[in-house]
């Protein structure tokens, strides 16, 4: 018996050509699939909220040459729109923990950016026309870091 | 406005401040942690002449021109968890191109330029 060239080769099932590219195919969409993404895709509704929240927060901010007390209904209103989106961001998944930190993170009251802008209200009362202005923009831009990440998401 | 030469010198001073500081507190890491601040304070330079001249004028004052400079520390907080933001979305939109790349090339090569089978099956 020839071992190198046996007569008889095991019958293994024929694949039409068709039916080999096929699964070439789903082997590549599934492979492509399997991969994880990093980030979450864009989502309209969280880069709506983000602008809505920007420009009620620039107002608030208007307001803090008068007296905290005059504005304090509307800030406890705006903190609690804002922990429910943050609520809502979170629900996005771990994948969105990025986002979710540069909320907490304006938020912040013990910190420098909104949070602390709205405890500095609270603690002296009203703020100087100067300090509101120079403010401002530094708020803006921070909101605008968030909202111009959302919109970088993958639609 | 403070003289743009004291304003100028004052900046200096902050730089060699800078130095100092890395030298002290982050030993191992020196070079890059002074670099990064002496970048930061190239930024701030605008906003801190301007604060600078307000609180000369009395116009703000001292603990206002402190919230405000310690504000700059959380904006690079906020621009730094934007970049990696941006760079998890940039792997994600490089990974997508890569597979996409690799299915149509496959694609032309086992279907034809047209993505139909050939008539040969």
């Amino acid at each position: 018996m020839n071992l190198y060239f046996p007569s008889r080769l095991p019958a293994f099932p024929t694949l039409s050509r068709t039916t080999i590219r096929l699964c070439w195919m789903i082997a590549l969409v599934s492979l492509s699939s399997c991969v994880a993404n990093r980030m979450v895709p864009h989502d309209a509704h969280a880069y709506q909220e983000g602008q809505a929240l920007k420009n009620e927060a620039l107002n608030l901010m208007s307001m803090a040459n008068r007296p905290y007390a005059e504005s304090e209904a509307k800030i406890n209103t705006f903190q609690q729109r804002v922990e429910t989106h943050i609520d809502y961001e979170q629900q996005r998944g771990e994948k969105n923990q990025t986002t979710v930190d540069m909320w907490k993170l304006l938020m912040n009251p013990s910190g420098n950016l909104f949070g602390g802008f709205l405890n500095k209200w609270k603690a002296d009362g009203q703020l100087s026309d100067i300090l509101v202005d120079q403010f401002k923009r530094e708020i803006g831009n921070n909101f605008n870091k968030i909202i111009s990440l959302e919109n970088k998401k993958k639609k | 406005m403070p003289e743009t030469r004291e304003f100028n010198q004052m900046i200096r001073n902050l730089r060699g401040d800078i130095d100092d500081l890395a030298r002290l507190t982050v030993r191992r890491y020196r070079r890059q942690a002074a670099a990064d601040a002496r970048k930061t304070l190239t930024r701030m330079k605008k906003d801190l002449r301007r604060w600078t001249n307000l609180l000369e004028k009395d116009l703000l004052t001292t603990e206002d021109f402190e919230f405000l400079v310690n504000s700059q520390q959380d904006s690079m907080k906020m621009t730094t968890l934007k970049q990696s933001g941006l760079a998890l979305v940039r792997m994600d939109q490089f990974k997508y191109s890569f597979f996409n790349l690799i299915i149509d090339t496959i694609f032309d090569v086992i279907l034809g330029p047209k993505g139909k089978l050939s008539a040969d099956d």
